[in-house]
């Protein structure tokens, strides 16, 4: 499990190295110059700076949990776009995978847990066609009106 | 009348009761509970067709096994004992390995567990009223399944879900229990080393080349094609509409069929045995196209809840008559066991087509027409079971003709013709 989280995490992160690079123009030969890279730096992160993303919860305007984020997204800047949230059925039946607009959600911090909202009618949520990673197009639920964020991110 | 105790019976019926129940926990919460473990959906996707796969690949196996133990109870000893050692390992080791490895364990031990419980049922009772016999355990098995979707559609909703793996794993003990309370009846033992001495490849070669065989295994195909997507799609389609209380009526659409089971199949497993499996068959293969084309045509929630319903007089007409005609060809050919697992293998391989033919169709002219077409493949199945299903009961072609009352556990073996 932990492991899982680590691999993603490098992947994630080889991902924004590469388009920072390419954001910046540097040739890919940049990199290849550098024969003895730095060893990197060790860096003390509390939990709620640095939080898994993957399977946790999404809670509605009535705080009750209509799903789990189980994928996130991104731009070719590396930016997160949409996170898609599987929403809960029954017994496994029903569930139902919508990507929704990342502006669209709500971080907020409580106690030592970021909780995560979205601020859109869940019903019509729920409806909006499903995501489908074959599919050459994306169809992403957006908020009608810019959300307001309730925590800022420092 | 019957020589087999009463507590035999009773332990029976609370076997399959607890059986279903350590069954149902399984499943649905994988995909949710790998989720929370930081699993991909590719890595889930790949583990849960591993688990289809499997499932698929021990039917025959597991069939020869159980035909060839003795001691069916240990066989389905084992196969509750696997059972919760795979929901363990879902909860003590959450990794690749653990987790394929459980989910081995349960496809190969749930393929032992529905075959050791109809064997330890064939050597339990006289065989003219096995039909009965299995139609109780039908009963059982759906209330167990009924309840346990409850509560842990329920449960794993509010708790953690590593919750329901750890009820699967200690329902496997009042599972045990009923099952010690299941004497050794003589002909357990006995009659599968009658048959024993007789086998030999040739007339293996001819069991898989039975006339009757080939056609169910043919119309139980085409009913899994048509059946299996059924639940899912209506299910996608209530939770798209549904509104806010789209999970109750979900819930409902998968316990009320259920209950259907429960009060039917004591009477299809009698029916059966007095009109014959052709009659009981085609009845319950008819609702199919019906439900099929209802869900094409109906767009309300409760009433695509309610019209689900229909599902329980197929459920029960399947539940009943996949090991009552395993035993009609067993009874001339034997290899019981083996004979189901053909027959689940053919069930199994119907499932699998059915979301991805119902998934094409659905992207190419929508969800009705989804629907549409189970219903077509419904009406093939029901048209085939009518056209190439011969009666495979005693005392065919004239089913209806009760067969002379034998000594309880004892199989009339002169049914060879």
């Amino acid at each position: 499990m932990a492991e899982g989280v680590k691999m993603r995490r490098r992947t994630l992160c080889q991902g924004a190295a590469i388009s920072v690079a390419a954001a910046l123009g540097y040739p890919g030969s940049a990199f290849a110059q550098a024969t003895k890279p730095a060893p990197p730096k060790l860096e003390k992160v509390q939990k709620t700076h640095a939080e898994s993303l993957l399977g946790q919860p999404v809670e509605d305007a009535k705080r009750q949990t209509i799903g789990h984020i189980v994928d996130v997204l991104i731009d070719t800047a590396g930016n997160p776009h949409a996170a898609v949230i599987e929403f809960t059925g029954f017994l496994g039946v029903g569930n139902r995978k919508v990507a929704v607009a990342w502006r669209a959600l709500h971080f907020a911090l409580e106690g030592e847990r970021i909780v995560i909202s979205v601020a859109m009618d869940v019903s019509a949520l729920r409806a909006m066609p499903e995501y489908d990673t074959s599919a050459k197009s994306v169809p992403v639920a957006m908020p009608a009106h810019p959300a307001p964020r309730t925590a800022k991110s420092p | 009348m019957l020589t087999v105790s009463n507590r035999s019976l009773k332990g029976l019926d609370w076997f399959n009761f607890f059986v279903a129940n350590v069954q149902t926990g399984f499943g649905p919460f994988v995909a949710v509970y790998l989720t929370l473990h930081s699993w991909t959906g590719l890595a889930i996707g790949g583990v849960l067709s591993l688990g289809t796969i499997i499932a698929m690949a021990s039917q025959l196996p597991a069939g020869a096994l159980v035909d060839w133990m003795a001691g069916k109870r240990l066989a389905a000893a084992l196969g509750v004992g696997a059972i919760a050692a795979s929901a363990l390992l879902f909860i003590f080791l959450p990794t690749e390995f653990g987790v394929g490895l459980a989910e081995i364990l349960h496809g190969f031990a749930s393929c032992m567990l529905n075959q050791a419980i109809a064997a330890i049922s064939l050597a339990l009772v006289a065989r003219h009223v096995l039909g009965e016999r299995l139609g109780r355990n039908a009963r059982f098995a759906s209330l167990g399944n009924g309840l346990s979707a409850t509560v842990m559609g329920i449960a794993g909703f509010y708790l953690a879900s590593a919750s329901v793996f750890v009820l699967t794993a200690l329902l496997a003990v009042p599972a045990l229990v009923a099952l010690s309370a299941i004497q050794p009846a003589p002909t357990l033992r006995r009659e599968p080393l009658i048959r024993r001495r007789r086998r030999s490849l040739r007339q293996l070669g001819r069991l898989f080349l039975d006339r009757r065989l080939i056609a169910f295994m043919i119309c139980i195909a085409l009913f899994q094609l048509s059946d299996a997507a059924m639940l899912p799609f209506l299910g996608d389609r209530i939770a798209a509409r549904g509104g806010q209380f789209a999970n109750l009526v979900i819930g409902a659409a998968i316990v009320w069929p259920q209950l259907v089971v429960a009060a039917l199949a004591p009477a299809v497993g009698w029916a059966a045995e007095r009109y014959g499996r052709r009659f009981v068959m085609l009845a319950g293969f008819a609702a199919l196209p019906l439900r099929g084309l209802l869900f094409a045509v109906v767009n309300g929630p409760i009433a695509l809840m309610a019209i689900q319903g229909l599902d329980g007089i197929g459920a029960a007409v399947i539940g009943v008559l996949l090991p009552l005609i395993a035993a009609d060809i067993a009874a001339e050919r034997g290899h019981f066991n083996l004979t189901m697992g053909a027959i689940g293998l053919a069930a199994g391989g119907g499932a699998a087509v059915s979301t991805t033919l119902a998934g094409a169709v659905q992207d190419l002219l929508g969800n009705h027409a989804a629907f549409g077409a189970l219903a077509a493949a419904g009406l093939v199945a029901t048209l085939l079971a009518w056209l190439i299903m011969p009666e495979s009961g005693p005392g065919a072609p004239g089913a209806g003709t009760v067969a002379p009352v034998a000594p309880a556990g004892v199989h009339p073996v002169s049914q060879s013709s």
